[in-house]
């Protein structure tokens, strides 16, 4: 018997394979149980990661490949990475990819939420093996747990040109103060060279290198390391902005915008001839100098805030991350630490240009590593000794994401000197704690 | 002969049919035919909408729970500095930017309308080009273009005397910049728009008037302007929703996230990207999103009427 297929059921099974058809495409593919074979080259699976173009875990992926080459790695590295991983994991992390390089404020949000993987279990074992100011921004205060292996380093210095500043009578100390330093500037000013960037506004250097004179003088940084509390206005916080007003008074800071072509002009054309860099830019700045200009360059530690502080800071740097939803728990643990607590893995990863935080490959390969832009000076070690340095009362809560933009802003109006140190970082603090209770 | 089996056919059919079941498989035909596209709607701009008329009075750092704030994102329009400047900028470029561009659509159409004018094809594609350049792009070419010390238009001032301007790093100058790197972006498209109104204005009325002797100023203003006034309102419209959906800062100030110097050219759609996705301020973006929607509709409302109004030109 034939039975007639009316209109409207047609019109229905459309309908309904349509929706089908579109809520099937919207759901992320599920992907088979791995199967992780204990033992080298036997590791079988699956693990997918999503990051910027050219990015150091590009290195990282094909070293692991050649280690264990039945493990399936599929990298997607597009421009808006940060934003789709946002997405994501505000839809509560399902289809987020196994492996994320994450900013340091945002493994506090997501590890709080129990969005990320514990890696508790990885990391115990070999917690003394990282650098302490890398390894406390992969525990989450809040439960306790690690959700991270530490990434670069992200130490900083001051890179200057010996050549032309000694000339004007001005030497670079490994161990100055910053009224030292201040000085220094002056001379660099009277001169008429450039030192120092400090774009109109301020922007995310401002608020960088706050940061850092924040964590040399002694302070949490915006806020208290469990984010429970605005540290911005405490005593280090409002000295910080004291000390950034300070130095854009001496006349020598550079008024050009972060890495842009006139930035790179000023470094080519001898202008600009000192300035605060982390280690990680060392490879953009070989990128961007003349070949006349390599080698010319030397990097020192920053001054001392206070007597036996630290003479660095941490400017960028991130955190290698599983997500909770992972498929592969144990796969994706056996590549973080494969990544970044193996000598083939961070090799990869300084083969790239970043520094891993892993002691046993910083005190080992790396030492003997030569950078084109520092000529013979041996950089490796200065950037271990800073790396020691670094402040591990210094944090970056959940809060420091929204912080870091208002900062960029509303730092300016203290250095243009509208308004005191006090009063600006007290309103700065007022709006951090409108927003606060949304960070915890 | 092909004609007479669908001729018997389609007879057929409507003996068939009756009235009610023709005029239910036409609905059913609308239906289907609009399902893909309401589901599309729905899905990428109904729902979305709603998320974010939901999250206007919730606070949300995008992840866990919003939590409820009632009016105080509203509130934080005129509280917020950063908010408030970008809602200030966005007016003063609507100000300049929908009668400059309405004003070079229309001079711009009229010359590339006019027959003897060598090489109009070529023209009128190059005019169109910058459209099709990405934001991006854009800001890239400006931002050398404008540069304090190697800038061409620094170069050309120097020229004729004029010392070089620090375009980039002063508020004024600054928001010069964006504005004339949206000009360029836009022009070709709202010249395009206004060249086709142009093209379908009758040209005996252009004669008759010739013939009563009105000169080429008195045919512009009685004939062009009047009846080209619906077509100048829809560009007037376009420009408004290009400069409310302003980008290009985030891309000429990357180190201050589009804000500028001193905040002159943080706009409303830099604020609302930057407070959601760098910010993770989700509810703040989410009420200027609304605030700005709801502004945008009704100044496009007030633009269209006041074009109506003008001199009774479409009574």
């Amino acid at each position: 018997m034939t039975r007639k297929l009316s209109r409207r059921h047609f019109l229905g099974t459309m309908l309904v394979g349509g929706g089908s058809a579109l809520l099937a495409a919207c759901l992320p593919a599920q992907q088979p149980t791995p199967t992780p074979t204990p033992g080298s080259g036997k590791l079988t699976g699956r693990l997918t990661f999503w990051g910027h173009p050219d990015h150091p875990l590009e290195r990282i992926r094909d070293a692991f490949k050649n280690e264990y080459p039945d493990v399936q790695l599929d990298w997607v590295l597009t421009s808006d990475y940060y934003t789709k991983f946002q997405t994501v994991m505000a839809a509560g992390g399902e289809g987020a990819p196994d492996l994320f390089w994450l900013e340091a404020s945002d493994v506090q949000l997501y590890g709080g939420k129990g969005l990320l993987l514990d890696v508790t279990d990885l990391i115990e074992p070999i917690k003394d093996q990282f650098v302490p100011a890398k390894l406390a921004e992969a525990y989450v205060p809040k439960t306790g747990r690690y959700y991270g292996i530490p990434g670069d380093v992200s130490v900083s210095g001051i890179y200057f040109r010996p050549d032309l500043l000694e000339p004007i009578g001005v030497t670079i100390k490994d161990d100055m103060t910053y009224d030292e330093f201040l000085d220094v500037l002056r001379r660099i000013a009277a001169a008429g060279k450039k030192a120092v960037l400090y774009p109109s506004g301020g922007g995310g250097v401002a608020a960088a290198y706050w940061s850092w004179f924040a964590a040399q003088y002694g302070g949490s940084g915006v806020a208290t390391c469990d984010g429970r509390q605005i540290t911005v206005d405490n005593e280090a916080g409002i000295a910080a902005a004291r000390l950034l007003r300070d130095i854009v008074a001496t006349g020598a800071t550079l008024n050009t915008d972060f890495w842009t072509p006139e930035y790179w002009e000023a470094l080519n054309s001898e202008r600009l001839v000192l300035d605060f860099a982390a280690a990680w830019a060392r490879g953009f700045w070989e990128t961007n100098l003349d070949a006349t200009q390599l080698g010319k360059w030397r990097v020192a530690p920053l001054p001392r805030a206070v007597s036996g502080g630290p003479r660095s800071g941490v400017w960028g740097g991130a955190t290698l991350v599983a997500t909770a939803k992972t498929q592969n728990p144990d796969l994706a643990k056996q590549f973080m630490k494969f990544a970044f607590a193996s000598m083939p893995g961070c090799q990869a990863a300084a083969d790239w240009g970043i520094i891993p935080s892993w002691i046993p490959f910083l005190e080992g390969p790396f030492l003997k590593t030569q950078f084109r832009l520092f000529g013979d000076q041996p950089a490796p070690r200065l950037w271990l000794d800073l790396s020691k340095e670094l402040s591990t009362a210094y944090c970056r809560p959940a809060i420091y994401g929204p912080a870091v933009d208002i900062l960029s802003t509303d730092l300016d109006p203290i250095v243009k000197g509208q308004v005191t140190p006090e009063e600006g970082m007290k309103a700065i603090a007022d709006k951090l704690r409108g927003i606060l209770p949304d960070f915890q | 002969m092909l004609a007479r089996p669908a001729l018997r056919f389609r007879r057929a059919s409507e003996r068939e049919l009756t009235r009610p079941s023709r005029l239910a498989m036409q609905r059913g035909l609308l239906v289907a035919i609009l399902c893909p596209f309401i589901a599309i709607v729905s899905l990428f701009h109904l729902v979305p909408f709603l998320w974010s008329l939901y999250l206007s009075f919730h606070r949300w750092a995008g992840v866990g729970v919003p939590r409820w704030v009632g009016l105080e994102n509203f509130a934080q329009i005129v509280k917020d500095a950063t908010i408030r400047a970008a809602f200030l900028n966005s007016a003063l470029f609507i100000l300049v930017l929908v009668p400059v561009l309405t004003a070079l659509s229309l001079a711009c159409a009229m010359l590339l309308n006019q027959a003897l004018l060598p090489m109009r094809g070529v023209l009128r594609v190059l005019i169109f080009l910058p459209y099709l350049t990405p934001a991006i792009i854009a800001a890239v070419i400006f931002s050398i273009l404008f540069n304090e010390r190697f800038g061409h238009v620094n170069g050309m001032l120097q020229l004729i005397g004029i010392p070089p301007i620090d375009w980039l790093k002063t508020p004024t100058g600054a928001r010069a910049v964006v504005a004339l790197t949206g000009i360029w972006q836009v022009l070709g498209y709202t010249t395009l728009i206004t060249l086709g109104g142009l093209q379908t204005l009758p040209q005996d009325l252009y004669e008759a008037a010739a013939i009563d002797g009105a000169n080429a100023w008195q045919r512009f203003w009685s004939i062009t302007l009047p009846l080209l006034s619906p077509t100048l309102a829809v560009v007037s419209v376009i420009v408004l929703l290009f400069v409310l959906n302003l980008f290009l800062p985030y891309f000429l100030f990357p180190a201050t996230s589009g804000y500028g110097p001193e905040r002159s050219t943080v706009t409303v759609s830099v604020v609302q990207y930057v407070y959601a996705f760098a910010n993770r301020r989700y509810g703040e973006a989410a009420a200027v999103g609304c605030a700005v929607g709801f502004v945008g509709f009704l100044l496009a409302l007030l633009q269209i009427r006041i074009w109506r109004l003008s001199r009774g030109w479409m009574a």
